[in-house]
């Protein structure tokens, strides 16, 4: 069978892959994009000569690729392998070969534990379910929270529409919905009011997160493992593929005593909607934090905050005026031993958009 | 329905490619691979299967679904899984 491992040499066809039909792109791929897929899936700190990334490879034409990113967990303490699966892209002239069937069933007979996707859009997770994959709802849903909803209004005009009018007309718009915005934020009776937090911030560190994700697992089964150098690789990858945003913003929170109530990470975005990668703390600070994570974003100029609901704290979010959708990107799983997906359909992890494929993504 | 014949099964198989890829059913014969349907691609391989088993009552698992590569093993699959049907 066409399917083998990914080699170094195989990257310059991955990329142009990657770039004219994943991301639908013309002109030349950008050399950015091999340096990319040369450090995911090569140099990342969990590599595993078992758990390879594979392409579809007619006769010297690679046809298709599907991106593996190992990572380590624990289940009560014993360790479980996931391969994460992502950056899946078959080549228009090559898709009638079932490239992309291949390559999936050779990705689901791996060594790994679960196999997992945190971003399958809804094609993706129909082909998946029909192979095997379960829906994790529980790590599905999204929440939105409007910090500048006239911004965000003329953010989706322009957005969704292709019309020079309707570009136009939100250009001209703004001024008049900044001001809105602002009167927003300030009136008492407003859902979009933004209230300093009494809570202490301060840059988060490597050591700090690794303390804070130990604390705050509790109660949990499945949690993923961290050390120093796989979180700090993690974060400066995230920091430097932009792969949400332009700048990540990492803060701990601390109460009056100075004692750790909680963290997050999210892209701050002026302008734009900020992608939360992780939210923790300690549970009844969190509505506190949810006000510190909107007033901090608001104050950077992002217009929205979109993330995953941990959904023990749904009552909160949805008491900060978030609202919740399903679109955005679906988690799928797959396993032989039902016991991992029953913890994951359950919600019975410690689970982020930190701990899966999102936050390797590449940005443009 | 475990005693179908060729023709006959040829012609329920023909079926579902209609309802998969709505093309002229005509067109596929015994010989047919998908290259020679354009939208006979994974996905169209898995919407595919979802009319055969409605075409034929039955339920195909992964390994079946990896083995139907064209169309005559589509057809020895569908009669091997009729006749297991007929068996029980």
């Amino acid at each position: 069978m066409p399917v083998r491992p990914l080699a170094k040499d195989d990257i310059p066809q991955v990329a142009d892959l990657y770039w004219t039909v994943l991301r639908e792109r013309k002109g030349p791929t950008p050399p950015a994009i091999q340096s990319f897929l040369q450090e995911l899936y090569f140099t990342n700190p969990w590599i595993d000569s078992t758990l390879p990334s594979l392409v579809y490879d007619e006769k010297g034409k690679i046809a298709g690729f599907l991106g593996v990113v190992p990572r380590k967990m624990s289940l009560r303490g014993e360790s479980v392998r996931i391969a994460f699966g992502g950056n899946f892209v078959v080549a228009p002239e090559f898709r009638t070969t079932l490239a992309g069937l291949h390559l999936l069933r050779t990705y689901m007979a791996g060594g790994q534990d679960l196999s997992q996707t945190d971003s399958a859009n809804d094609t993706s997770r129909a082909l998946l379910e029909r192979l095997g994959f379960t829906t994790i709802m529980p790590f599905s849903v999204h929440w939105v929270r409007l910090l500048r909803p006239a911004n965000c209004l003329t953010y989706a005009m322009s957005h969704l529409s292709e019309s020079t009018l309707t570009a136009a007309l939100a250009l001209a718009c703004k001024p008049f919905c900044s001001a809105v915005d602002s009167m927003a934020a300030r009136l008492s009776s407003s859902p979009f009011r933004q209230r300093e937090s009494q809570l202490q911030a301060a840059e988060l560190d490597v050591e700090t997160l690794l303390c804070c994700l130990t604390e705050f697992r509790g109660g949990y089964s499945l949690w993923p493992e961290y050390d120093a150098p796989t979180l700090t690789w993690l974060l400066s990858f995230m920091e430097r593929m932009k792969g949400h945003g332009d700048g990540l913003r990492k803060l701990v929170l601390r109460d009056a005593s100075g004692k750790t109530v909680g963290w997050y990470i999210y892209y701050r975005t002026p302008g734009g909607f900020g992608e939360v990668a992780q939210i923790g703390g300690a549970p009844r600070y969190i509505k506190d934090i949810l006000d510190h994570l909107f007033h901090d974003a608001w104050s950077h100029g992002v217009i929205a905050l979109h993330g995953i609901v941990d959904r023990r704290w749904m009552a909160d979010f949805s008491e900060k005026n978030c609202f919740f959708t399903c679109r955005g990107g679906w988690m799928v799983a797959h396993s032989r031993k039902p016991n991992f997906l029953e913890l994951l359909t359950s919600g019975d992890a410690f689970l982020s958009r930190l701990d899966g494929e999102w936050c390797l993504a590449f940005g443009i | 329905m475990g005693n179908l014949s060729t023709e006959e099964l040829l012609g329920k198989v023909r079926t579902a490619f209609k309802s998969a890829f709505d093309i002229d059913p005509q067109t596929i014969t015994i010989d047919t691979v998908p290259s020679d349907v354009s939208s006979w691609d994974s996905m169209g391989h898995v919407t595919l299967a979802s009319s055969l088993e409605q075409a034929f009552g039955l339920t195909f698992d992964v390994d079946d679904l990896m083995a139907m590569e064209n169309v005559k093993e589509i057809c020895r699959i569908v009669q091997s899984k009729l006749g297991q049907v007929q068996g029980a």
